[in-house]
């Protein structure tokens, strides 16, 4: 393993256990490991319940990308949530947005739920995109 | 750049181009007019979005415009959708940092009372520019109209007095269905001109 990977898995597995922390407490009561999982691989993540429940335990053994965990809190409706702040600060990644900007978001994703499915799922990978400034992939790549 | 600058630019782009935008023709074009008229104001448009219950969506951010209109939409409804996307921008606030309007194929589907009123304010203004008959919509939406002040010379009444009737068409545009159907049509929208010209001619400087 070269060493700059080396340096990589250590710190993740210095903080995956409060980053899985994390991510459980954004999904909440409310959304099953299933529903989440559907809904990240609808919007391009290829992730599956086990890879949910692994994470969430602290169990998974590569990091998560920037665009994995906000994809993940677009999914719960929790951008504004001092869990997400936690795990970016930890993880070192920092966005451009107040904390009453990310509420502006999540009170966004609240008024559209009514939606369905399939048009929820166009919003938020176009809200991705917007977040991050990050050109969604294309079914094509996403499947490659 | 400031919060707001990006729907306002488009706006102010919209408005110049709206009016010089040619009118008839067949669906196709005039769907081909509407999608260069945004895509020249900076709206990133896509006409391939997989989407079910809305027909178009609008989202803006300091990142900048999109629109994103449903794959299954023919070309009546896709010159529609097109026409709701420009009146939303003109006619509608969007939000910054992050905002989106959806563009429901039933337009009595928008969540809030409010959203529904104004669905259907911007549906009326869709047709007008679908049909390139923006006379049949207030002037404001299109251009700068003098402003309702006070007045103390008859020219600067002349002025008050259409900015007047340009506020209160305006608000009464935005608020009641009677007033739209009234405004848009032909009879009614040709005496509004006469009166503007009587009162814009009263207005100007004495040459």
């Amino acid at each position: 393993m070269a060493e700059r990977d080396e340096l990589q898995a250590a710190r993740w597995d210095a903080i995956r256990r409060r980053v899985g922390a994390g991510l459980r407490e954004m999904r909440g009561q409310g959304r099953s490991q299933a529903q989440l999982a559907l809904e990240l691989d609808e919007m391009g993540f290829h992730v599956s319940q086990s890879m949910v429940s692994r994470y969430e335990q602290g169990q998974g053994e590569v990091p998560l990308s920037l665009e994995r965990l906000v994809g993940w809190a677009l999914c719960c409706e929790a951008l504004s949530s001092e869990h997400l702040r936690e795990i970016l600060e930890i993880a070192g990644y920092q966005l451009p947005w107040t904390r009453g900007d990310m509420r502006q978001f999540d009170a966004l994703l609240r008024r559209f739920r009514a939606l369905s499915p399939a048009d929820q799922m166009t919003l938020r990978r176009r809200m991705l995109w917007h977040l991050l400034g990050l050109q969604p992939k294309r079914s094509q790549e996403r499947s490659a | 750049m400031t919060r707001g600058d990006v729907t306002s630019a488009i706006k102010l782009s919209l408005r110049d181009r709206l009016r010089a935008l040619p009118a008839g023709g067949e669906t196709r074009v005039r769907i081909r007019r509407l999608r260069s008229l945004l895509q020249e104001a900076g709206v990133r448009c896509d006409d391939t979005a997989d989407l079910q219950k809305v027909d178009a969506f609008l989202l803006a951010s300091e990142r900048g415009v999109e629109a994103m209109f449903a794959a299954k939409l023919d070309d009546e409804q896709r010159l529609l959708a097109y026409a709701r996307v420009v009146a939303r921008l003109l006619a509608d606030d969007l939000q910054p940092p992050l905002d989106f309007k959806a563009e429901y194929s039933d337009t009595g589907a928008a969540p809030s009372r409010r959203e529904r009123e104004d669905e259907r304010m911007v549906m009326k203004l869709a047709h007008a520019i679908a049909e390139g008959e923006l006379e049949k919509a207030p002037r404001p939406i299109f251009e700068d109209v003098p402003s309702f002040t006070l007045a103390f010379t008859p020219r600067s009444a002349a002025r008050s007095t259409l900015g007047g009737f340009h506020w209160w068409s305006g608000y009464w545009y935005r608020r009641s269905t009677m007033y739209r159907w009234w405004r848009s049509r032909r009879d009614v929208s040709d005496a509004i001109e006469r009166v503007c010209g009587i009162l814009g001619r009263a207005a100007m400087p004495a040459a």
